[in-house]
This record gives C-alpha cells, sequence and structure tokens, in this order.
C-alpha cells in the first residue's frame, strides 16, 4: 500500500473540518472503550491478565527462531505448506505465482492488515484474478476504494446514507438505508462469490507452534466461509505472531475479543490446524502458510523497540487516544492508525516517510493504560521522536530556526534576571500586539509553531502578585 | 526462492536475538493437571443459558428424551425447513434426527458426499450438530471437523441447531486446553477445524448498529439435554 504519511496534518485538518466524520469518530471511540471498560472490569485479575499477556509476547519473541522452526515442522506435519517471505513484494510474489499454477480466478478475502500492509490485492488484480474482501465493513471501502480507517472497523468513517449510495452506485441495486438491508445485501452479493472462489485468503491473529495452527477471530463468519469453500487457504502471517502454547492461546483469546470489541469472545474463533484430512468432505485441499518478515527481524533487533511487536492489533489504543479520536484513521496515511500506527509505520517503511506520525501524540498515555499486552506506547514514541530527530540520514525534519529558537530559550531558563526581564518585555508588547486573546505578531520561530496553537499572554507570576493580593484579601476582598 | 528467504529471515531473527538457545521447555504445557474440569451434570443450565439468550441464541432446555421430538420438530416447522444438512454423530443417530426429519417431510442431505456438497450446502435451510461442549462463561458452543461432521453445517444454512449435554460444560476458555490436549494425545494432532461459536453470526460495521446473520447463521438455537435426556448409548 502506498505510504501517505507526509500528508497527516493536511489530511487531519480535513477530517477536523468533516461533521460527519467527527460525529463517527466520536460515537465509535465511546462504545468501544465502554465495551472494553466493562469487559475488563468483570474480569477477576485483569491485571494479571495483561501481565500473562505481555509475558507471553516477550517470551515468544525472545525465543521465536524455535518457534519459528517448530511452527514450520508442525504446519507440514498437518499436511500443510510453509513459505518465507523477507519482503513484502515477495509475498505478493508467492501468493501470486500460487494463484497462476493453480488456475485461480477468484479470491474471497478475510480482514487482514498484513495483506493491507503488503498491497497484495493491487497484485492479484493486476493478474486478471478477482479478488474480493468479504467483511463487510473491508467491502464497503473496497467498493468506495478507500483504504481501512480503524483496525476493527475499517468503514466506521462512512454513514449508512454514504453507504446507500455506494452500494446503489456499484452493485446496481435500489438505494435503502436500513443497516439490515445494506448487510443483506452484501451477504447475498458474497454468498455466490464464495461459492465460486478458488482461493480464499486470511492473516491470523495467532500461530500456536505447539500444534502448527493459525487462529482466526471475527464476529461477521465471513472468515469461516473462506476457510471452508476454496478449495486453497491461503494465510498471510507477519513472524511476530507465533506463540508457543495451546495455554498461551488460551491467555490470547481471554484478552484479544475483550479488548478489541468488549465481547468475551468474538463469535467466531476458529483454530485451523492444515488442510482438510481424508474423509472431509469440506475445508481447502490445500493450505499454504505465508511467514513474514518485511522489517520485523530489523525491529526485533532493537531491544528498546522491540515490544512494538507485541501488539495483537486490537484497536483499541485507537478508541482512547485523543488524536486519533479527532482525526481519525485516514490521516495516519498508512495501514496501522492511531499510537501503534505511529509507533510502527516509521518502523515499517522507509522513516523520513513517516516522520510526522510520532509527534501526533499528546503523550498523555492514555492508550498504554488500556493496551492488553501492555506495550509502553508513549514511552516508544518518545524512542520513535528521538531516534527520527538524531538520524543523520534524517532530511528536513525540525526547521533550523525551530532548533535554535529552543537552545535559545533554553538558554534563557538559566539566566533568571534575563529571563525576567524578557517576560516583562512580552508582557509590554502583549498590550499592543494581542487583540482578543490572540498575538497579531510573534517573531518568525514562533509564529510558525503558534499557527495552530493557542499562545497565551504572559501574566505576572504567582510571586510577584502574591504582595497586592495579600493586602485585598486581608481587607476583606475575594482576591479575584 | 523461498528456501533462501527462510535462510535470511532465520538468521536475521538469530541475530537480532543474540542467537537465542533452543528450549524446548517452552512447549510443554503449564498447566498443573491434564483432566479436562467438566461442570457436574446435575448442575443448573441458568449462567449458560443466560450467556446464551443475551447473545440472541434461543436456548432450548429437554428434560427427558421423548421431549426431543417435540422440540426439534418445533424448530423445523418454525423455519419452515424443507432441506437440512445433519452431522453422522453417534449422539444424534441416538437421538433419531433422521427419522425426525423425514418425518417432517425434511430433505436430507448427505455430510459424506464430496462431489457438488457446496452447491448442495448452499441451499439448505437448516444445519444440526453435535457441540463438543460449551463455555459457560462466555456462551461460546465448541464444534469439531471430522468425516461426517462437515463444517458447513454450523456456517452455511441460516439456522444452526447445536445439540449440547449437560455433561459437556466447561467454565472458561482456558478449561479447553485440556480437552485440546486430549485430542492432540490421542490423535496426534488438532483437528483439521476447531469453531468456538459464540452466538449467531453478527455485524456491527454500518454506523455501529447490531445486525445478526451478516456471512453465517442468523439464527443459533442450542438444545441442552438434562441428563434424563441423554440417550443411553452415548
Amino acid at each position: 500500500m502506498q505510504v501517505r504519511c507526509l500528508e497527516f496534518s493536511k489530511r487531519a485538518q480535513e477530517a477536523l473540518l468533516d461533521e460527519r466524520l467527527q460525529r463517527n469518530l466520536q460515537r465509535i471511540g465511546v462504545r468501544f472503550k465502554l465495551g472494553r471498560d466493562m469487559a475488563f472490569a468483570a474480569l477477576e485479575d485483569p491485571e494479571g491478565l495483561r501481565d500473562l499477556g505481555r509475558a507471553i509476547k516477550e517470551k515468544s519473541l525472545a525465543n521465536l527462531p524455535f518457534l519459528l522452526e517448530t511452527l514450520e515442522a508442525k504446519v507440514k506435519e498437518a499436511g500443510g505448506v510453509v513459505h518465507w517471505a523477507r519482503t513484502a513484494q515477495e509475498a505478493c510474489s508467492i501468493v501470486g505465482d500460487l494463484a497462476r499454477d493453480r488456475g485461480v480466478r477468484t479470491v474471497v478475502k478475510g480482514k487482514s492488515m498484513v495483506t493491507e500492509e503488503i498491497g497484495l490485492n493491487q497484485t492479484l488484480q493486476a493478474q486478471g484474478i478477482e479478488v474480493w474482501e468479504t467483511d463487510l465493513g473491508e467491502f464497503i471501502i473496497q467498493l468506495a476504494g478507500e483504504p481501512p480507517s480503524h483496525i476493527i472497523g475499517p468503514a466506521v468513517h462512512k454513514s449508512k446514507d454514504q453507504i446507500a449510495e455506494l452500494f446503489a452506485e456499484k452493485l446496481g441495486v435500489a438505494r435503502v438505508e436500513a443497516p439490515e438491508e445494506l448487510t443483506r445485501i452484501a451477504r447475498e452479493t458474497l454468498r455466490e462469490k464464495f461459492v465460486g472462489a478458488d482461493m480464499g485468503i486470511t492473516g491470523a491473529n495467532a500461530a500456536v507452534a505447539e500444534t502448527g495452527s493459525i487462529v482466526l477471530l471475527e464476529n461477521e463468519g465471513n472468515i469461516r466461509l473462506s476457510v471452508t469453500l476454496p478449495r486453497i487457504h491461503v494465510a498471510v502471517v507477519g513472524i511476530e505472531k507465533v506463540i508457543p502454547t495451546l495455554d498461551d492461546l488460551a491467555v490470547i483469546l481471554a484478552l484479544l475479543p475483550r479488548s478489541a470489541t468488549g465481547q468475551k469472545l468474538s463469535s467466531y474463533t476458529s483454530i485451523i490446524t492444515g488442510p482438510r484430512r481424508p474423509g472431509e468432505v469440506d475445508g481447502p485441499q490445500e493450505f499454504h502458510l505465508i511467514l513474514l518478515d518485511n522489517g520485523r527481524s530489523r525491529i526485533l533487533a532493537d531491544p528498546d523497540r522491540r515490544q512494538s511487536l507485541y501488539c495483537l492489533r486490537c484497536g483499541s489504543c485507537l478508541n482512547v487516544c485523543p488524536v486519533y479520536r479527532k482525526v481519525g484513521g485516514h490521516s495516519y496515511g498508512w495501514v496501522y492508525s492511531g499510537p501503534i500506527g505511529a509507533v510502527i509505520t516509521p518502523q515499517l517503511v522507509p522513516p523520513r516517510l513517516a516522520r510526522d506520525l510520532p509527534f501526533a501524540s499528546t503523550l498523555c498515555g492514555a492508550c498504554a493504560e488500556v493496551c492488553p499486552v501492555k506495550i509502553e506506547l508513549p514511552k516508544l514514541l518518545l524512542i520513535m521522536r528521538q531516534r527520527l530527530t538524531e538520524d543523520p540520514n534524517f532530511d528536513g525534519g525540525i526547521p533550523l530556526m525551530v532548533r535554535l529558537a529552543a537552545r535559545f530559550h533554553g538558554w534563557l531558563l538559566t539566566h533568571y534576571s534575563l529571563y525576567r526581564l524578557a517576560m516583562e518585555g512580552a508582557r509590554a508588547a502583549s498590550k499592543f500586539l494581542v487583540h482578543d486573546g490572540r498575538w497579531a505578531w510573534l517573531p518568525p520561530a514562533l509564529s510558525g509553531w503558534a499557527r495552530k496553537r493557542h499562545v497565551p499572554a504572559p501574566t505576572r507570576s504567582f510571586s510577584r502578585t502574591w504582595p497586592s493580593l495579600k493586602r485585598k484579601l486581608a481587607q476583606g476582598g475575594t482576591g479575584s | 526462492m523461498s528456501i533462501s528467504s527462510r535462510d535470511k529471515i532465520l538468521s536475521a531473527v538469530e541475530l537480532a536475538l543474540g542467537f537465542p538457545p533452543r528450549d524446548p521447555s517452552l512447549l510443554e504445557s503449564r498447566a498443573p493437571t491434564q483432566e479436562v474440569p467438566w461442570i457436574p451434570a446435575e448442575e443448573p443450565w441458568e449462567p449458560l443459558k443466560k450467556e446464551l439468550e443475551a447473545l440472541s441464541a434461543v436456548f432450548h432446555e429437554v428434560e427427558r428424551l421423548e421431549e426431543f421430538p417435540g422440540v426439534l420438530g418445533a424448530i423445523l416447522r418454525e423455519h419452515e425447513v424443507r432441506r437440512a444438512l445433519f452431522w453422522e454423530h453417534p449422539l444424534l443417530e441416538a437421538l433419531e434426527v433422521r427419522g425426525l426429519l423425514g418425518a417432517e417431510a425434511v430433505e436430507v442431505l448427505d455430510p459424506r458426499k464430496a462431489e457438488g456438497f457446496v452447491g448442495q450446502v448452499a441451499r439448505a435451510d437448516l444445519g444440526i450438530t453435535a457441540a463438543e461442549c460449551a463455555i459457560v462463561e462466555s456462551g461460546a458452543l465448541m464444534v469439531r471437523a471430522s468425516q461426517g461432521w462437515p463444517r458447513a453445517a454450523s456456517l452455511l444454512p441460516p439456522v444452526h441447531v447445536a445439540i449440547l449435554t449437560a455433561r459437556q460444560r466447561l467454565r472458561t476458555v482456558g478449561d479447553l486446553v485440556p480437552l485440546w490436549r486430549q485430542w492432540l494425545s490421542t490423535e496426534g494432532q488438532l483437528p483439521s477445524g476447531i469453531h468456538l461459536i459464540t452466538g449467531p453470526s453478527r455485524t456491527a460495521d454500518i454506523e455501529l448498529t447490531l445486525v445478526l446473520g451478516a456471512h453465517g447463521p442468523k439464527v443459533l438455537h442450542v438444545v441442552a439435554l438434562d441428563p434424563g435426556a441423554i440417550p443411553e448409548s452415548t
């Protein structure tokens, strides 16, 4: 998928002006967060469970070579085929070749962030293969030609009248607005595709080394259809998704749906081990697992940033993020949005293409409080900011003017009498330059910074106003 | 190409981690016991019923074996079922499901015929399966794939009927682990497909409005057999 993170500020501005989007973002944030909080509150020991989740991911990554080899052996034992892809391009050509060799004409897809990451649909479509996103939200944005805007609800930015319009235009159906009717139309349209499809493509929420199984969570049943009806199932899975045992899986299953949607379990949890066995009449005849690196081993090599790979892709950090909830997923300009997107995008794409993202955060810490595997997101955001600004290859990050201004400010703060003099000067100037609470003029370095920020007029410090305040209070005044 | 990519990825990962030693104990179970902690059959259905109803599933308790035909017949008539797929499963055989379907003039699809299977099932109005167990905490039912137990039966028809006995209840998702390990040790591997089904298929992708019956069944009936309704042969 094309990286458009440099448009963050432009897109964020557009998003802020879009009233409908603002309403939708507000609703989803509140709903998902409430559901998540209630689900965790009902647990006996939510903190203990999150600690366990984190420990499992930590242990899994620390032993990744052994777990990957075990997973590979077990998948083969179950009759599956394992492929390894170092890059997005390599993964796409593996799937493309499989499809070509096996005469695949129609592909049905379950929702998967990783296939968005590698831009698989475009590769297959360029080969003349029909590709259908089958998750309702993904289907909607595929018809609209847009990327997903939320990990869990890819089409949350769209309202039902927009969807009604879209279906009428692209599917040639009568215009209906009721979500039930729109869902029925999608179900009927896609059911035909499922029955005729040759290949089902999914991601995986986890891969269990002990048994060679992949695990898929969903609510609609489209993923189950994708791995039940077509003769070939291809699962594209990041190498960080492997966990050791079924015990570990039970912990992930307790954490993930609660964090993502507030459900105790998703409507469907599928544990798939190889293709169909002799005598079985459905399920795929071939199962292919594609293990994808695409930058993950590089992240693994840095102990400070390794925890970025713990992410279960539940989306809960998006729902609580004050920045995400205003600017929406599209502003981030690539597949992953919100706090986790701001952390992993600059690690997965060339950093200078995503240099704005780690700065798109207030560092309020709400994300870290909800993360099911306790990823220290604010810390990672700071690390990414530091890496981006210290990187000698990082061109055009912070303008020279701002850097000089920051250095000057630092110097000023260490020289108290000069600092006070400067503040007095600013206060005097503000009498002429502040109109309606806004500065009419600021020196160049500050004016750029202040374009989207409110710069308050300086006031006297408390210690300087205290003598007169004390006098007023002594005389029985209120002090205001 | 893919062989060399394998080695390159594995060595990149090894290098990133400083060549960690292989630790086979990682793959051992942490559970203190490998007993499956079944809930005693006499315990009431209430907590499971509550979870299922909150998920918009329909719960039917069968106290005595003689009541089963009436319960199934009512479901068949409610949905005007003409064509059904059911599992060739010992429990369903003991309950004489095939005969009951015939008595209601329902056409029965063969769960072992691979030829044209999907096309056939796509036209079925109802699927009947036997659940391996239910998880009381969440209202989930577990089914598994096997010969004569097609996955489509709980997925393609608009109505899914799952039959469950009072002996097949677990409290949490963690309690499933020893059951999975039992399969691992008796069969050498997990079934090709294990599915936890938690209520009917649903979506909230359009303006967060909940709609049942997204791609899977719109209706889920759970027929729960009390100890007194479990056929003796099973």
